[in-house]
């Protein structure tokens, strides 16, 4: 914006600009409250129904434990709590057979409405639940509440407790649960809301006419919003902190305390966290926005060449990239979730369970940029040295031929390297073979040899770019320094340290960057390479978010995962861009 | 200083003796899947020396003649969408580009310099984050396992970087040659049309040739995106002779031939333009 303020004299404060100004507002307002006052409805009615379903699984899970008639108590729970609960299910262990051996537990359902494919999840999750809960029992340590709930897919869940059969026993004897109807989705909005919105529109322009920076005007009326529906909202501990407490209560297995409540206070924080940021950041948008509606009508013609192209990245680049960073926020079924992906990629960290090894992806991430571009500058200032030489024959050729691998498509070299590392056929283990070295299993189970690989497959295509720009560089200094500081007397080293270095350094620079962001994100090498293989250990950020989105279709993860490596990039060129900036006035 | 022929003084040959190791290791591959596609269709033992040792084109033939139950001749079919959508998504992102760059090179507005590090801070978007809205939404649209998606979001991924490219040579040209025209009444429009769109012909043609075959080379939206054979592009169907049911590695070979030669003969013609473009445009504001 600083470099058309001086040319072009906007009408700033014109009444077209305040009537589309408030229009856009209004409208931002509208979408914003509105998609705010639905999550809100959709967290609270998912809490609420969390804590009813455990509610009931922990009754059942009693009457199972006390030695009742099981097959009766799940026709029971099915029939009373019809409204809620799609069917109802316990594992019960075998017993012990007529040659006392035991049995394998056994999963008990309601009649109907279960397949075989819902089955075979149940009875994973009232396994896994087992033996979280021994395990919890052995250490002394506590289940959590979300380890209760499981994602049956289509939005239906089931809520699991673990129970024993008596307080002395170390292990879990079984898990009794319920399967949860797919929730209701929330209706359209509520007249009210509407309204209410509106009168926010209107006090954005009140507050405009009174003198306020639209900006302002706008946060104080969005917050103003916020706070009313907020407020508003029946509070959901009121629903179910009671029916929740039951399960923290429940002395059957020692639940983490007071699970729900503070999980809603999370969920009601973040909410409002997220959407006061919203805020800010309309408010910081609008603005501009108004502005250049008003410059479009002061002169259209240049917004005539610009707009096709700006509209079109706008909606199928920019409103994407936005969308992507909102999905952050949802879990599977788009539900909001607030920072919860955050927090899990965070946690990876500690909990071993955790689908995501983030932490460890990013260490692997930075070795593996750092390795393959430090690999790449040297042996391409290396050759670009060397062909930088007058003095000797086929220099042209030399570089002709030494850029090949920067003209191949990427995947097909990946795919090309994957073959010259197959175990089998390989000609790098024929090669070994004639030196006499057992054949190694590259990209088998060792990350190591799969890092290997990759890295070998990545220098080979990266070198050849360092190396034209280098000697693009090179050939660009003028021959007069270095013959004027071999009169000054100064060694082959001196004059590189001196004279070549720091006029390689401007063209070097931006390659090192760009060259940086490319390996970051060489999604094409690791994924066809390795694989991530083994075990994920040899994944980068990008090729762990793809896996995140394409086979566990965990949307939200895999987006807050991509938010995240935009920040990482974004912070590195920043600071390098800075880094460039304080050289070059030092140098200057 | 690039006039290596002019040399007269002593050649020496010591040089030699590090370059030609390091070029057979740059060349070793390729020669090896020229090796791999001669090699036939009968299967490849494991062998150290990158040169063939048949001459059997079997590996060609399957490629090029395949076809599915229906009797579809997958190659051409798959061939000639690789085509479309490169050729589609250089001529819509060319179109776009062109008139965009002129608007930044040419005219000083509000949101201009915000425009321009719009467009520079999507080469920094992660491709996947784009990716899972737009997954949702081509899927929305029915336009999930087809051409014109593709092609959509191929062309405009296009945009921003093709826009840097030609703004720097728009740059370059004086402004003289429009004033002039503006006195004898040509509007803004003629004259981008009628002088700056020819003197810049050699640009956007490389421009338009880079985005070409980055389309071509696009592997993973499209593996993404693309479920049935008869959608599939190239890349995508090279990857899938390697995949994980079957492997046939002389069939990677063969294709991956087929397909890499033109790009890469492109890609010696366009060179030097490449390295100017990515470096002008990360540096200049």
């Amino acid at each position: 914006m600083a470099g058309g303020g001086a040319t072009y004299a906007v009408t700033h404060g014109s009444t077209v600009t305040r009537v589309v100004s408030a229009l856009l507002w209004s409208t931002c307002l509208l979408v914003v409250a509105d998609w705010g006052y639905t999550a809100v409805d959709d967290a609270r009615t998912a809490v609420d129904r969390a804590g009813r379903g455990a509610a009931i699984a922990d009754s059942l899970a009693r009457t199972v434990a006390g030695g009742g008639d099981v097959e009766q108590a799940l026709a029971a729970v099915e029939s009373k709590h019809g409204a809620l609960v799609a069917a109802a299910f316990a594992s019960v262990s075998g017993g012990v057979d007529e040659f006392g051996i035991a049995r394998g537990a056994e999963l008990l359902t309601t009649k109907g409405r279960i397949d075989d494919t819902m089955r075979g999840q149940l009875g994973e999750h009232t396994r896994s639940l087992e033996t979280a809960a021994s395990d919890a029992l052995k250490r002394g340590g506590r289940i959590a509440f979300s380890r209760l709930a499981v994602d049956l897919g289509d939005r239906i869940e089931a809520i699991a407790v673990p129970y024993r059969k008596a307080e002395s026993d170390k292990e879990a004897a079984g898990a009794a649960g319920v399967v949860l109807k797919a929730p209701v989705v929330s209706e359209g909005s509520a007249p009210w809301r509407w309204a209410a919105c509106l009168l926010a529109a209107v006090l954005v322009v009140f507050l405009v006419r009174v003198g306020l920076p639209l900006w302002v005007a706008g946060v104080a009326a969005m917050l103003v919003v916020l706070a009313a529906a907020i407020a508003a909202a029946p509070t959901l501990l009121e629903i179910s902190g009671g029916s929740l407490d039951i399960v923290g209560a429940s002395r059957l297995f020692p639940h983490e305390a007071a699970p729900a409540a503070a999980a809603l206070a999370a969920a009601d924080t973040w909410l409002l966290v997220s959407m006061a940021t919203l805020a800010l950041l309309f408010g910081a948008l609008v603005e501009p926005l108004a502005w250049t509606v008003s410059a479009v009508r002061a002169d259209p013609s240049p917004y005539m060449y610009v707009g096709p192209a700006v509209l079109a990245t706008g909606v199928l680049v920019f409103v994407p990239f936005a969308v992507g960073v909102g999905i952050a926020f949802t879990d599977r079924g788009g539900t909001f979730v607030g920072m919860a992906n955050y927090i899990e990629v965070v946690q990876s960290l500690t909990d071993e369970a955790s689908v995501t090894h983030f932490w460890r992806t990013l260490v692997h991430t930075v070795i593996w940029t750092f390795s393959n571009v430090t690999l790449h500058v040297t042996i391409g200032l290396a050759l670009a040295i060397l062909l930088n030489r007058p003095d000797f024959r086929g220099r042209k050729l030399y570089r002709m031929l030494l850029i090949v691998p920067w003209a191949v498509p990427n995947y097909i070299t990946a795919l090309t390297w994957k073959w010259l590392f197959n175990t089998q056929y390989g000609p790098i283990n024929a090669m070994l073979g004639a030196l006499g070295v057992v054949p190694v299993d590259w990209l088998g189970e060792s990350a190591l040899t799969n890092f290997a690989a990759n890295l070998a497959t990545n220098v080979w295509l990266g070198f050849p770019f360092m190396m034209v720009i280098s000697l693009g560089a090179l050939q660009s200094i003028p021959a007069e320094l270095y013959e004027a500081a071999s009169i000054d007397g100064a060694s082959g080293w001196q004059k590189f340290r001196h004279v070549t270095l720091p006029l390689l350094k401007p063209a070097l620079f931006p390659a090192v960057i760009l060259g940086t962001i490319w390996t970051f994100n060489a999604f094409n090498i690791i994924y066809l390479v390795s694989g991530g293989g083994p075990d994920h250990q040899t994944e980068i950020l990008i090729t762990e978010a793809y896996y995140l989105f394409t086979v566990l279709r965990r949307l939200g993860l895999a987006a807050a995962y991509s938010v995240l490596i935009f920040l990482l990039l974004l912070g590195y060129t920043l600071i390098t861009n800075r880094l460039t900036q304080a050289t070059e006035a030092v140098d200057r | 200083m690039s006039g290596s022929s002019n040399y007269t003084g002593k050649t020496i040959w010591w040089p030699h003796l590090l370059l030609v190791p390091v070029t057979i290791a740059t060349l070793y591959p390729v020669l090896y899947v020229v090796k791999l596609s001669l090699a036939g269709t009968g299967g490849v033992s494991a062998s150290v020396s990158p040169l063939p040792s048949t001459f059997d084109f079997t590996a060609f033939e399957t490629v090029v003649s395949r076809t599915d139950a229906q009797g579809t001749w997958l190659f051409g079919v798959q061939m000639l969408n690789s085509i479309v959508i490169a050729g589609l998504t250089t001529v819509l992102g060319i179109g776009l580009a062109c008139t965009a760059a002129y608007g930044f090179a040419r005219f000083e507005f509000p949101g201009r310099r915000m425009g321009l590090l719009g467009f520079l801070a999507t080469q920094m978007f992660p491709g996947i984050l784009t990716m899972i809205p737009l997954y949702v939404l081509m899927q929305k649209l029915n336009l999930l396992d087809s051409i014109a998606g593709l092609t959509l979001v191929y062309a405009t991924t296009s945009i921003p970087f093709c826009t840097w490219m030609l703004k720097g040579y728009f740059d370059t040209l004086p402004r003289e040659l429009e004033e002039s025209a503006v006195i004898d009444g040509a509007s803004r429009f003629t004259i981008f049309v009628r002088i700056i769109m020819p003197l810049s012909a050699p640009a956007i043609a490389v421009t338009a040739l880079f985005s070409f075959m980055t389309a071509w080379n696009e592997f993973v939206l499209a593996y993404t995106f693309l479920s049935s054979e008869a959608a599939f592009t190239m890349p995508v169907q090279i990857r899938n002779y390697v995949g994980d049911k079957d492997v046939q590695w002389s069939l990677f070979a063969a294709s991956s031939l087929i397909v890499s030669i033109p790009v890469m003969g492109l890609f010696y013609a366009l060179e030097k333009h490449l390295v100017g473009g990515l470096t002008a445009g990360g540096v200049k504001g």
